[in-house]
């Protein structure tokens, strides 16, 4: 008979070893990209290539200028919002799956992924086709006599925030999914039994065995829409720009290289902080199994 | 007090439940004995209202409980699994019942204290059920069912996960917390010596439905059915015919050899097959012809099990068919039971009393 601590300590002894590919990829394509734009960030200037070497703080004293903190700001309530309406809308669907017969949860997981087969980029132009003025969704409101003249729904903030939690959903179904799929039915039976109704069931049984999925859909959503440029791009007008896109036209058409930098650097900053907070006040792996051995 | 009328479970075309009749009285410890897949659980869970049944009636204390949802049964259940809420303390689990029907708080702790001091859990409340051992988790989950005092406790196959010697501890403790607390206990499992152990009356079931509903001893002495007689214990079958049939006595013949006398009605014509059935512990191995009162078949030793505290041995008769005997180790010389070798020429023997007559 083989000592089943010891088995595992000789696996401990490898972990390292498991550990190494993905500590070598991040260092090389996370770590060193992220030091070489705070690098960047204070830098003097940077042009066509040749810069000069002269430290400054001149980027971040411009970065808090008024205008980009309420760009800042905007882009966390679009990422707030948005996501509250993908939870909103997750859930309800990640319960119907989850409580699927197996064969039927394959097909409806399926068509949860299967957006995720075509581009973004191709899919945002589709709903450019629906929400423009001669667009689908006006030729059936105007058809419903809801409006006479088109209404302004393209490069509006509700079509970036549309655009968001369509092209969340994906990221927040499977998380919670995966927690409901994973509770033991008898619990709610045992709840039931132990005389409480199915609501009082679903709020003390259901949401906290689904709080583990919701923290994980929760982070996948926010933390990439807070730095997202695309969607605004595509589907939002002045009025709705965020951080993201100051950015890229730092990098691209403003040829601004460390003031796009030292932006980077707050939003990376501003979103280590929250997840620390977050963490701090709600570990996503404690309401789980709960035991410290 | 419980009263379940005719009542059937189908799930498409199979029926899982069939016909069962069954009258629980009020404080009794009730058991359903059966094999997997003999429909028992399917029963509990028809009285627990996890399941609707397809017909039939549920009465509890009279009224109609047949679609009544689960949280307006005044009936609790322990889980095979326990199905203790993980992200809930020991507190907060024994405790649910009493919040979920907004007991004020006071009353709530002294309540769980004093149902986990009835089950020996005082001390553990503020542990989550992941920290608690096997043995432990099923105490808390008596607790929760017990706390809200029930009408009926239902078990289902609560012991089953436990092992040997905690469970058989654990029998005892149901047994008393039963008699101590007088609630209606349903006891759903496939262990015999559990059922007879702690039951005042078994329902074997078999395939959906009911075969036999007796006291333990009863169900041990005289089965009703050939499934219970094997189920309950172990039995050996003996084809034989009816050879003599008077009014207050009978003979059976068993394999052309020997005749069995019994008293009562034979309930059956000359000529008839019945089945004989005799419990390994009622026979014995003789090298001697049976005697006055006393019946038996001749045949050779196959195989000889040692299982501790006796031998089986393993008779082929000499008409072909097997008996097995249990003989109490009392007698072992050099490895060998009663100094009986393999393939030795033995007399299987009975008393005449023994044995019960089954007539299917």
């Amino acid at each position: 008979m083989t000592d089943p601590s010891r088995r595992q300590g000789r696996f401990l002894g490898e972990l390292p070893l498991l550990a190494g590919p993905p500590v070598l990829w991040l260092t090389v394509f996370f770590l060193v990209p992220v030091a070489m734009v705070m690098a960047f960030s204070f830098v003097e200037s940077y042009r066509h290539g040749v810069s000069d070497f002269q430290f400054t703080l001149e980027h971040y004293r411009q970065a808090l200028d008024p205008v980009y903190p309420r760009v800042l700001w905007r882009s966390i309530v679009y990422s707030a919002v948005s996501t509250a309406f993908t939870l909103l809308l997750a859930f309800p669907a990640a319960c119907y799956i989850a409580f699927s017969p197996p064969r039927r949860q394959k097909w409806l997981l399926f068509l949860v992924f299967l957006p995720l087969w075509v581009n973004l980029l191709v899919r945002l132009y589709s709903f450019i086709v629906i929400l423009s003025a001669g667009g689908l969704l006006n030729r059936v409101l105007q058809a419903l006599s809801l409006t006479r003249e088109p209404v302004q729904l393209l490069n509006t903030p509700f079509a970036v925030l549309l655009g968001f939690v369509y092209g969340n959903l994906p990221y927040m179904i499977p998380p919670i999914y995966t927690a409901l799929e994973r509770m033991n039915p008898a619990l709610l039976e045992a709840s039931m039994d132990l005389g409480a109704g199915r609501g009082t069931t679903f709020r003390r049984i259901v949401l906290p065995q689904s709080a583990a999925g919701v923290a994980a859909g929760v982070t996948l959503c926010f933390i990439p829409t807070l730095g997202s440029f695309l969607i605004p791009d595509i589907l939002g007008g002045p009025e709705s720009l965020m951080i993201g896109n100051l950015i890229t036209s730092q990098f691209q058409q403003g040829r601004n290289w460390p003031f796009g930098s030292a932006l980077s650097s707050l939003l990376v900053l501003l979103v280590m902080l929250g997840i620390c907070l977050y963490l701090r006040g709600f570990d996503p792996t404690a309401p789980r199994e709960g035991a410290k051995e | 007090m419980l009263e379940i009328q005719g009542v059937s479970k189908q799930y498409g075309s199979a029926v899982v439940v069939r016909q069962v009749r069954l009258q629980v009285g009020q404080g009794e410890f009730f058991c359903i004995l059966g094999p997997s897949g003999c429909g028992k659980t399917t029963l509990l869970r028809l009285i627990a209202g996890f399941e609707r049944p397809t017909e039939g009636r549920i009465l509890l204390d009279g009224v109609d409980i047949t679609h009544t949802p689960p949280y307006r049964r005044d009936v609790n259940t322990v889980f095979q699994n326990y199905a203790l809420f993980p992200h809930c303390t020991v507190f907060g689990n024994v405790a649910y019942g009493l919040q979920v029907r907004r007991r004020p708080a006071g009353e709530i702790r002294e309540r769980v204290d004093q149902a986990l001091e009835t089950v020996g859990l005082a001390g553990l409340a503020d542990r989550m059920p992941a920290q608690l051992s096997g043995g432990q988790q099923q105490r808390v989950a008596l607790a929760r069912a017990l706390i809200n005092r029930p009408r009926i406790l239902l078990l289902d196959e609560p012991l089953s996960a436990l092992d040997k010697k905690i469970g058989e501890q654990m029998r005892y403790e149901l047994a008393d917390l039963q008699a101590k607390t007088g609630i209606t206990f349903i006891y759903v499992t496939h262990n015999q010596v559990e059922a007879m152990s702690m039951a005042g009356r078994v329902a074997v079931m078999n395939r959906g439905s009911v075969e036999q509903c007796a006291p333990p001893a009863e169900l041990y002495r005289s089965p009703a059915t050939r499934f219970t007689a094997d189920f309950v214990g172990s039995m050996n079958f003996f084809d034989g015919r009816i050879a003599e049939a008077g009014p207050d006595s009978f003979g059976i013949l068993l394999a052309d050899q020997t005749l069995v006398h019994r008293r009562g009605e034979a309930g059956a014509r000359p000529g008839d097959p019945v089945v004989f059935g005799l419990r390994p512990e009622q026979l014995k191995v003789s090298l001697l012809e049976p005697r006055d009162f006393e019946n038996g078949l001749f045949g050779r030793i196959e195989r000889q099990v040692f299982v501790g505290d006796a031998t089986l041995l393993r008779i082929r008769l000499s008409n072909g068919s097997p008996v097995e005997v249990r003989v109490p180790n009392y007698l072992v010389l050099e490895n060998r039971v009663m100094a009986l070798e393999p393939d030795e020429e033995v007399w299987v023997v009975w008393s005449q009393g023994s044995g019960v007559v089954l007539h299917d």
